[in-house]
């Protein structure tokens, strides 16, 4: 009895060191080491490479004590400020250009990239991993950390094209009907000002296209964008970071140009976006990858054909009055892009009340008073007053009223 | 030289108080001289070392607690419970840390299997009857115990301060303002506010670190003396030979003249009489130690925990879970906030404190499954079953806003 018990403490023993001896040899020969040994080797090809004389494995990381930031990066990333490693492949190559104005060691990697930047494996420090916050950003949202902190003012419009456009977008689509940037805005949905310290891109993203899909149950209507529309929106709500987290909140001051308020309520869209070319490409979340992203028509070159300054983007002026004359009840519904909120039939949101059969139960003076002055009809209600003209509210309220 | 050679020898004999013999007679004195191993009898049934008596469970338990210890204190070296450095500690520490990831792992899967070890153990207390006199005391010794567990694991799951850790947290404590009177106050006193924050992850930590686990290390001690104290385990009552310990029997707290009933059902082929602890029972625990260690290096590495986004008390994770070990209890909510979170559970704790003075009939004592006692065993079974229901609905069928999915059938979004 004694003897069996001491042979498997025995036996246990053995396998518990030889599991600990596998741990820590594990543990010695980290990923990393590999890339760093794959640099060396690159470095040592090119000559009078001072970096080729730099043999120790080790981990390298830049502390930004201002933004409480730890990046250690350039644990893989070897070559970032070796002119010699232009061509170089990833993760060894140069970095392209701007770093003499963006010192490293300065700012770190993170602050503009994303990413987790304590992280030294390539899936965690690309914020890949379930749960994981932050996450590497695709090159065509890379406009939006310039534009975190410079605003458009200083930046040759072209640098920060797709947020003038996600800006453009936003106003367009009228998404301050629901939710709030800076205090101005709707109370339906929730306040962005600071969503990208709360979401990355990939969540932003895939809500942009699937509103469901990253919070279940959410009222927010599938507006049927287009890969590059949400591309560009998403780059403009990625600049919205929490106090504390731009370099400029820490370092120093750039004032930051507003964002358009709330469009005026006579400024509302008509749909000269016929319905069919923003049928949405029913994109389930697990398919996108960043690499759809990158593969967007959105060069910057198409997007900067106007002079775009957030200050000066008004929302564009297509104006329901062409629907006029003898205004079509009809179109000018979907115009004013009420399903948006309405449902009518299968089509429609649900922020609003469903309107399939509100001629039923609803007068057509009723229905007047209320298209003409919403506040006054329904005073806690959420319905935002349009400025309808007599003729175009005669017009909405004819349609309704077959609704039954 | 010869002086310098039996130094080690002469050290070990030291450590004993007593010079090294193999003479068994002596063996009881290992026991009783030394202070770490005096907790042990000096004599043990053969029954109470069959595997099947107890199915080891107190011993693992207790092998995950030496297990927790340890890494907890390992741990320790690098954590800092603030706002948000708890969070970059644990980055650091599973990212760059050498065996950092590890240890916290093994400290997790230890602390999982804690918790599910203190619950079997209970359950072998329960099903072999082994809480009957004069074995009162200790079954409540126990369910303090079990208590301690779930604490000192439930204040544990906060500290890395990510998504997972917060919501989970925010969730149980909401459970507690159910609770008429005193739930909102003692709420307000765990987490130092209204919510959770700075204030709620230092209380966390201090009671994780220091006040818990002093008071379960003390509980521990207390609890395996007794153990002895009464009698060692309720199985050997039945044996017939000399009793295993210098504790007063057990029968003379009962009914004079009433012996057990149960002494025909010791299987034969093994000898009844006591036999010398030292050093069998010590190999024993080292073997399960060993074994309890092996078993959750292996979980740790083969399944590493993750660490969510930094805690933000703005954007819940939908669902939003409680622990493992509590979301029963959050499932039961989900039906009933006052019979699910207050009365149900209530319920449930005060038969379990009340059980041992209710159910004073000795028949069964030390047996598994006593037909005697078959309609306690069946009541409690069903608690159990539904309960651990109740665990796997919440864990695996429910769905954001709580609604119920299969397990396996996907959820909107991208789950």
């Amino acid at each position: 009895m004694l003897i069996r018990w001491q042979w498997i403490a025995l036996v246990l023993s053995l396998i518990l060191a030889g599991a600990l001896a596998g741990l820590g040899w594990f543990e010695s020969r980290p990923g990393w080491a590999r890339y760093q040994r794959e640099y060396i080797r690159l470095a040592a090809d090119r000559p009078a490479n001072e970096a080729a004389t730099e043999s120790r494995l080790e981990i390298r990381q830049i502390e930004i004590a201002a933004l409480n930031r730890v990046d250690r990066c350039a644990t893989c990333h070897l070559g970032a400020t070796n002119p010699k490693m232009a061509d170089a492949p990833l993760p060894f190559t140069t970095h392209p250009a701007l770093l003499d104005s963006h010192p490293p060691e300065e700012y770190g990697c993170a602050i503009c990239h994303g990413g987790e930047g304590r992280a030294v494996t390539t899936a965690e420090a690309h914020g890949e991993m379930p749960g994981q916050h932050g996450r590497l950003i695709p090159d065509a949202l890379l406009p939006s950390a310039c534009y975190a902190c410079h605003g458009s003012d200083t930046l040759p419009p072209s640098d920060t094209a797709v947020v003038a456009e996600g800006i453009k977008l936003i106003n367009e689509y009228k998404c301050l009907r629901c939710h709030q940037l800076d205090g101005v805005g709707g109370s339906i949905g929730p306040d962005l000002s600071a969503v990208a310290s709360q979401r990355n891109w990939v969540e932003i993203y895939a809500h942009l296209l699937r509103p469901d899909a990253l919070s279940p149950g959410s009222t927010m209507p599938d507006f049927g964008l287009r890969r590059g529309e949400a591309t560009a929106i998403a780059a403009y709500l990625l600049t919205r970071l929490g106090p504390g987290e731009r370099v400029t909140d820490v370092m120093y001051l750039v004032a930051e140009p507003a964002l358009a308020g709330t469009p005026a309520p006579n400024e509302a869209v008509t749909s000269d976006i016929a319905p069919g070319d923003i049928v949405s490409e029913n994109i389930a979340p697990g398919n996108i990858a960043p690499g759809d992203i990158a593969s967007e028509n959105i060069a910057p070159g198409d997007i900067a054909s106007e002079n775009i300054a957030p200050g000066n983007i008004a929302p564009t002026r297509r104006s329901y009055e062409a629907i006029a004359p003898g205004y079509d009840g009809r179109r000018l519904f979907e115009g004013l892009d009420c399903s948006v909120c309405h449902r009518v039939g299968l089509k429609g949101g649900e922020v609003g009340p469903d309107l399939t059969h509100i001629g039923r139960g609803r007068e057509a003076a009723w229905l007047r008073d209320l298209l003409t002055d919403p506040a006054r009809a329904f005073p806690d209600g959420q319905m935002p007053a349009y400025d309808l003209s007599e003729a175009q509210v005669k017009a909405l309220v004819d349609y309704l009223v077959t609704l039954k | 030289m010869r002086t310098f050679l039996d130094i080690p020898a002469r050290v070990w004999d030291s450590f004993h108080r007593e010079p090294h013999t193999h003479r068994p007679r002596r063996h009881p004195l290992r026991m009783i001289d030394n202070l770490f191993l005096h907790v042990h009898p000096n004599r043990v049934s053969p029954i109470s070392l069959r595997p099947t008596t107890t199915l080891g469970l107190g011993l693992i338990t207790a092998s995950f607690f030496i297990i927790l210890v340890v890494t907890g204190v390992l741990l320790m070296f690098y954590y800092v419970p603030a706002v948000p450095e708890a969070y970059e500690r644990m980055q650091d520490l599973i990212y760059v840390v050498r065996l950092g990831r590890v240890t916290r792992d093994l400290h997790r899967v230890a602390a999982e299997g804690m918790v599910v070890a203190v619950f079997l153990h209970a359950l072998r207390a329960f099903y072999t009857a082994a809480y009957k006199p004069p074995r009162e005391f200790n079954w409540l010794v126990g369910l303090a115990l079990l208590t301690l567990t779930l604490a000192l694991s439930f204040t544990g799951y906060l500290l890395p301060w990510d998504q997972l850790a917060y919501w989970a947290i925010t969730v149980s404590t909401g459970i507690l303002s159910y609770y008429p009177l005193f739930g909102e106050p003692v709420r307000e006193l765990l987490l130092g506010d209204r919510s959770v924050g700075q204030e709620a992850l230092l209380r966390f930590y201090v009671l994780h670190v220091f006040f818990l686990p002093a008071i379960t290390f003390g509980l521990i001690g207390y609890h395996i003396w007794r153990t002895r104290k009464d009698g060692g385990l309720a199985a050997q009552d039945h044996t017939g030979g000399a009793r295993a310990s210098n504790a007063p029997r057990a029968e003379s707290r009962l009914q004079p003249g009433r012996r057990s009933p149960a002494k025909a059902s010791t299987p034969a082929g093994i000898s009844e009489e006591p036999i010398t602890a030292y050093p069998l029972l010590l190999w024993i625990e080292i073997a399960v130690f060993l074994a309890v260690l092996l078993v959750s290096l292996g979980i740790a590495i083969a399944f590493p925990g993750r660490l969510d986004a930094l805690a933000n008390a703005d954007h819940p994770p939908n669902p939003s879970k409680a622990p493992w070990y509590f979301i029963g209890l959050q499932e039961l909510v989900s039906y009933s906030a006052a019979w699910g979170g207050v009365v149900v559970p209530i319920a449930v704790l005060v038969v379990g404190v009340l059980l041992p003075y209710v159910d004073r009939d000795p028949r069964g004592a030390g047996r598994w499954f006593a037909p005697e006692r078959r309609g306690v065993i069946a009541l409690a079974s069903a608690v159990v079953i539904a309960w651990l229901a109740f665990t796997f609905i919440g864990a695996f069928a429910r769905g954001p806003n709580w609604v119920f999915y299969w397990p396996g059938q996907p959820w909107p979004g991208p789950g």
